[in-house]
């Protein structure tokens, strides 16, 4: 019976997951707008990644060469997110089994791992083993089968390993990415590890020097796209439209270049753009759509919370300001902070709230994090440090004066 | 799939004709064209025989994928992601203890899930196959002396392949460690008496290589009975005693492992060959009290134990900063022998019998190796990243020649071709030029972030200068988050550039911290973290590009 598969059916894994399929027909986008959308989407890589091609060469070089040897290795790729690394990486595997396919190289098996869907660093022998053989075994049987397949002169297809986000397999004693990176320097391995990570001296500052010396020196650093950069990535995406002026594309890579140069992130400003335009019934984008997606994006969620403060927590915040400017010290008594806190109100003419009270505030405002409360036993000695800065407290409490 | 699953019948035939029919198979095939070969290849099913275990039923799957297993090799790489059960049969026959054969006759099954497999065999997929695929394993090898050995480039590819990074026998610049090791090895074996030794030295430095060169030895191995672990594959320390029981097969190991110490002691007093125990990355055996290390060290002072105790590991002196006690002792004292780091010599002479070896003499110039050596040698010593280097100088080197342009398209692969062909004549050695280029790429640093093209975002830069300016200008240099957010706040309101909110800016600080440029020291509360640079005023000069902007902030004390 399928619908109860038994569990060591699962884990030979003759029986494969399925997932619950739709009970309609997936509707197609109508609009011109919901087409771009699907398009601007971040999961829908395009097929030639653009400003990429001096990494895409320099690692589909050293993969192609690797391959050809028989001989294995290891290259390090580094970069902020949301710079295309796993993107250039999966579209060259992509195309060396393209040439596979054309007889110009052997065959070699693709591995992937990813360090953060690890539950631990060494369920990652466990992932190996399960994508080269298909079981699922415990750990140490599979790091022993690795171990075992690894060292025999057996002819074998060359491996690529991908191994993404390679800084959570490091643990106190880095035995996993020690093994990982032993494998390829065994001639009968025929392996090569891909590593990729966010940081860039992660080797020299994490790792330790057997590992780092074992990593190579073969490394390749994905930067920020610039201005110029993320503009041609849109443009690319929504080739074959006028629904985006240039202009309001180059104002969106701007903004997103001058914080992070994240890819990602102008997607997505992108695609709410064109969510907004949407709804306001319009079939172009306009300047104020944009402007109000950077706004929604830029917004100061805490400026927000305080302007829907009550009376008297607005007045409690202003009192640890007060005191903050009286002592010049950041961090505050919650006494001394009462003490202001009584003036204020009788300045404002509201009955004073006694001491429990106060506290309940206090305590109800370090939930929102608007204020940081060190050591909540202490009661009335307990210390109290402001979590937004002054001026967007100022900013949020002039506004309500006014109104 | 399950679109798959509904078109395709299922012939159901006896068992009989399925191992008669091999060699038919393979006769057809060659002839056969791809499109006729599917009808040929629907995957058949056995006669339906009942369930008794999950096993059998694996078993009955071996059978049933082997003989397609051969066609289909080469179809597979297509599809790793999806079917990884396929695999498993290769890796069963090449790991695990398969099961008797005579099981496999006895009972076969018929299933849901293998059922469930054989449509994953659909005829479209088995279209897509060549027929000269199917030997792949000796077609292939033809091909490739075929394909790249014409092209002008299997000097640089030869070179390169000599300079892998893996274990080799020739090991020049080692022969005066090589040798003390074998007299130390030989002296104890003719007095019969046990010794330890403890191997230091950087990475790098070629210790399990000149290792591993003497437990190849014909002597040794008849002489010796050797066992060799590393001991990062460990889960534990103490599982150290279970792996050396293993690698011996000692009979009368419990479960539970508590007594496999006294076994092995047991062992190591009975009557046997001399044994040579080596164990590599030794460290990893550090626990709390160093139990295991102590007990270990104290093997080759039992009395009649015949026990070579070799240990390997990075630092000069750990047995004397964790196993200081060894020292109260004179025979249990380890024979210390150190590594030192190569020198520039003799990575030249590594380098160049590397490529002697390959008859790539020349692919690198004399002067270029000596560069590198001395660079590589003032550094760090350590083999690897010369070999690496080398290797990145021949990559380097072959993507000029053939001067490639790359694009991420589908039509790459026409593109190198057409290139390789553009310039195949062309192949000169290696100059200093090169070297340089990749030995500043690696050790460069700063340098690499200058380029051309400005790529490091203005807001980043911002929030560095206001870091500069608390740093220079500003009594307090203990910085937080907080504190510098308002800096940077009040730089930006002073540009009129609008300025990013908190939750962004703690975001900024962790991207540039990725550049190694701040340390970003976490508490709990993001505003209470402390910012340390990392690097100094003229590295950042370097990085940012941007003096003029730069040198406004930073001295604007009206900011703080």
């Amino acid at each position: 019976d399928l619908s109860t598969p038994k569990i060591s059916i699962l884990k030979q894994s003759t029986l494969k997951p399925s997932m619950k399929m739709r009970a309609d027909i997936l509707i197609k986008p109508v609009t011109p707008l919901q087409e771009i959308r699907t398009k601007l989407h971040v999961s829908a890589v395009p097929k030639s990644l653009p400003c990429r091609e001096e990494e895409f060469n320099n690692i589909y070089t050293f993969l192609e060469s690797k391959l050809m040897d028989n001989s294995g290795g290891s290259i390090y790729i580094n970069g902020v997110p949301g710079t295309g690394k796993t993107a250039t990486v999966n579209e060259i595997v992509k195309c060396l089994k393209r040439s596979v396919e054309k007889g110009k190289l052997n065959r070699f098996d693709f591995v992937e791992i990813n360090g953060m869907k690890l539950s631990e660093p060494r369920q990652a022998y466990v992932q190996i083993l399960k994508q080269l053989s298909g079981k699922v075994v415990t750990w140490e049987q599979a790091y022993n089968m690795l171990e075992k397949k690894f060292n025999s002169n057996a002819k074998r297809p060359m491996t690529l390993l991908l191994v993404d986000e390679l800084d959570l397999l490091c643990t106190k004693r880095q035995d996993v990415i020690y093994n990982l990176l032993d494998w390829p320097t065994k001639a009968s391995a025929r392996l090569v590890v891909i590593t990729i990570a966010n940081t860039m001296d992660l080797p020299e500052r994490v790792l330790m020097g057997r590992v780092t010396s074992r990593l190579g020196l073969t490394r390749v650093t994905f930067e920020p796209y610039n201005y110029k950069q993320l503009y041609e990535i849109i443009l690319i995406r929504l080739k074959n439209t006028d629904i985006f002026e240039n202009e309001i594309i180059q104002l969106i890579a701007r903004k997103v270049s001058a914080v992070s140069g994240d890819a990602r992130r102008a997607l997505d400003i992108c695609r709410r753009v064109a969510e907004i335009t949407e709804t306001r019934n319009n079939t172009t984008v306009s300047v104020q759509d944009v402007n109000e997606a950077l706004s929604e994006m830029i917004i100061n969620p805490k400026v927000q919370a305080i302007k829907h403060c009550s009376k008297f927590e607005q007045i409690f915040l202003q009192a640890v300001c007060v005191e903050v400017k009286r002592i010049g010290v950041e961090e505050v008594c919650f006494m001394n902070v009462y003490r202001q806190f009584e003036s204020l109100c009788s300045f404002d003419g509201y009955k004073i709230p006694n001491i429990t009270q106060t506290l309940d505030i206090c305590a109800k405002l370090g939930d929102y994090r608007l204020l940081i409360c060190e050591y909540a036993s202490n009661d009335i000695h307990k210390k109290i440090l402001l979590n937004v800065s002054k001026d967007e407290l100022h900013y949020a409490l002039q506004k309500i004066d006014f109104d | 799939m399950s679109g798959k699953q509904t078109t395709i019948s299922f012939p159901i035939r006896k068992k009989s004709n399925f191992y008669g029919r091999k060699e038919e198979i393979k006769e057809d095939f060659t002839n056969a064209t791809a499109k006729d070969t599917p009808s040929r290849y629907i995957p058949t099913v056995k006669k339906i025989v009942t369930l008794t275990s999950s096993e059998s039923e694996s078993d009955s799957d071996i059978e049933n994928t082997k003989e397609r297993h051969k066609i289909t090799r080469e179809t597979r790489i297509e599809n790793t992601g999806h079917t990884p059960r396929r695999r498993k049969c290769d890796d069963l026959n090449e790991h695990t203890p398969s099961p008797p054969k005579q099981r496999r006759d006895k009972e076969s099954s018929l299933t849901p899930s293998t059922l469930l497999n054989r449509l994953i065999l659909s005829p479209k997929k088995e279209g897509r196959l060549a027929p000269k695929q199917l030997f792949d394993s000796c077609l292939l090898e033809e091909k490739d002396e075929l394909i790249f050995k014409p092209i002008g480039f299997n000097k640089y590819q030869n070179a390169r392949k000599s300079l892998h990074g893996s274990i080799t026998d020739n090991l020049p610049g080692r022969e005066e460690e090589l040798t003390k090791l074998q007299t130390y090895l030989l002296e104890h074996l003719d007095q019969e008496t046990a010794g330890s030794l403890y191997i230091s030295g950087p990475p790098g430095t070629g210790k399990t290589a000149c290792l591993f060169k003497i437990m190849q030895q014909s002597d040794v191995k008849s002489k010796f009975k050797v066992v060799y672990i590393n001991c990062t594959s460990m889960k534990s320390a103490t599982a150290i005693y279970a792996k050396i029981i293993q690698e011996l097969s000692i009979p009368g190991m419990t479960k539970s492992g508590k007594n496999s110490k006294a076994i092995i002691e047991k062992y190591l007093v009975s009557k046997h060959k001399t044994l040579l125990l080596v164990l590599d990355e030794i460290d990893q055996l550090e626990s709390k009290k160093q139990s295991v290390l102590y007990s270990i060290f104290e093997w080759p002072s039992k009395p009649n134990s015949k026990l070579i105790l070799i240990g390997i590991a990075n630092s000069l002196d750990l047995t004397d900063r964790i196993l200081p006690r060894l020292q109260a002792r004179c025979e249990l004292k380890p024979v210390l022998m150190h590594f030192a780091p190569y020198s520039k010599q003799q990575i030249f002479d590594i380098i160049s019998t590397r490529l002697n070896e390959a008859n790539a003499t020349n692919v690198f110039t004399p002067p270029a190796i000596q560069f590198l050596a001395s660079k590589v040698a003032a550094i760090s010593g350590d083999i690897r990243k010369a070999l690496d280097i080398s290797r990145r100088v021949i990559e380097l080197a072959s993507s000029h020649q053939v001067a490639q342009v790359l694009r991420p398209t589908n039509d790459n692969d026409t593109n190198i071709e057409l290139s390789k062909k553009e310039t195949e004549a062309v192949e000169k050695s290696v100059d200093l030029k090169e070297v340089v280029t990749v030995l500043n790429g690696v050790y460069g640093g700063i340098q690499n972030l200058s380029n051309e093209q400005d790529t490091f975002p203005l807001q980043q830069k911002l929030l560095i200068c206001s870091l500069l300016l608390i740093l220079n200008k500003g009594k307090n240099k203990d910085i937080t988050i907080g504190r510098l957010y308002e800096v940077y706040r009040n730089v930006c309101k002073k540009r009129n550039i609008s300025a990013v909110d908190t939750s962004d800016f703690v975001n900024m600080c962790s991207l540039i911290e990725t550049r190694g440029i701040l340390r970003v020291v976490g508490k709990k509360e993001a505003r209470l973290c402390k910012v340390n640079l990392q690097w100094d005023q003229e590295e950042l000069d370097a990085a940012l590009q941007d003096k003029q902007m730069m040198a406004d902030i930073i001295n604007d004390a009206n900011c703080l």
